[in-house]
């Protein structure tokens, strides 16, 4: 038999979970295209490989943290940096990558709702390796027709499709 | 997590089948009353490395750890009350507004 105290504590749980408190993900998924062409030749790389990681320093820059002391601020930028989306380019020198992310969504609808681009406007961390070529990063705020020249590679974004629905892998 | 009562620590458990029985994919913060005192954590049906890259609904600097750690500072804060008075008030996205910053030790 259950005691009283226990029988509100399941009360309250099944209460309280049943109406709003848990905080459900769905997943996104969105093509980038991206064209990379050598810096000095303006030829297209075949055959690179990139990465595209969002720039959590870039968007939540040291200069206007109000929360945080610098030694917390790059704790917590190493810890939330995660690994980039990758692609290969083609003959073209072109890469579709496919960014996929997880957010807090409480809908229930077959597309996403405004404001889950999470790409479009955002800087994001791109990476080029190719052949004897040391890998090279840059920085650049996402929008179609942007480009940053490095020193070996030069980067264009073509196109960002809008985000879609995914399945959530599920553990 | 930044809590106004000073800096908080909680576990955080991935790859939680509780989680994944009550919500599908996500977290949960518990606290009392839905969990014993001493015994508040953060569950979440991902891996602890897939939920570092989980977000907040709008802005990819918040994160859903910071939006949990709403949850949790509120019980920090103010007791139980607030604690369950931010899941309500999630309705209208409480803690979407009143995130916490919140940076993972693992």
């Amino acid at each position: 038999m259950l005691s009283r105290r226990r029988l509100w504590g399941l009360f309250w749980l099944v209460c309280s979970l049943s109406i709003v408190g848990c905080d459900p993900v769905r997943s996104t998924s969105q093509l980038v295209r991206l064209q990379v062409v050598d810096s000095a030749s303006g030829q297209p790389v075949v055959g690179a490989q990139v990465s595209l990681a969002f720039d959590e320093a870039a968007a939540r820059p040291l200069s206007k943290e109000t929360e945080l002391t610098p030694q917390e601020w790059k704790k917590r930028i190493e810890a939330y940096q995660r690994p980039g989306f990758r692609g290969v380019t083609n003959k073209q020198g072109q890469a579709e990558i496919d960014a996929k992310f997880t957010l807090l969504d409480r809908t229930s609808g077959s597309k996403p709702p405004s404001g889950k681009d999470f790409v479009t406007g955002h800087p994001y961390l791109i990476k080029v390796k190719a052949g004897e070529v040391p890998e090279e990063e840059t920085s650049l705020v996402m929008k179609i027709g942007a480009s940053v020249k490095g020193k070996s590679f030069a980067v264009t974004v073509l196109d960002i499709q809008s985000p879609r629905y995914v399945e959530t892998k599920n553990n | 997590m930044k809590c106004n009562s000073g800096n908080k620590s909680w576990p955080v458990y991935g790859n939680s089948s509780t989680a994944g029985l009550i919500i599908g994919s996500g977290c949960v913060t518990l606290a009392p009353p839905n969990v014993a005192a001493g015994q508040e954590k953060i569950i979440c049906s991902g891996t602890c490395d897939e939920i570092k890259g989980w977000m907040s609904a709008g802005d990819p600097t918040v994160k859903l750890l910071d939006h949990e750690a709403c949850h949790a500072c509120a019980y920090e804060d103010s007791g139980k009350c607030k604690y369950l008075w931010t899941w309500a008030g999630d309705m209208w996205g409480y803690c979407d507004k009143n995130k916490i910053t919140s940076t993972p030790m693992w």
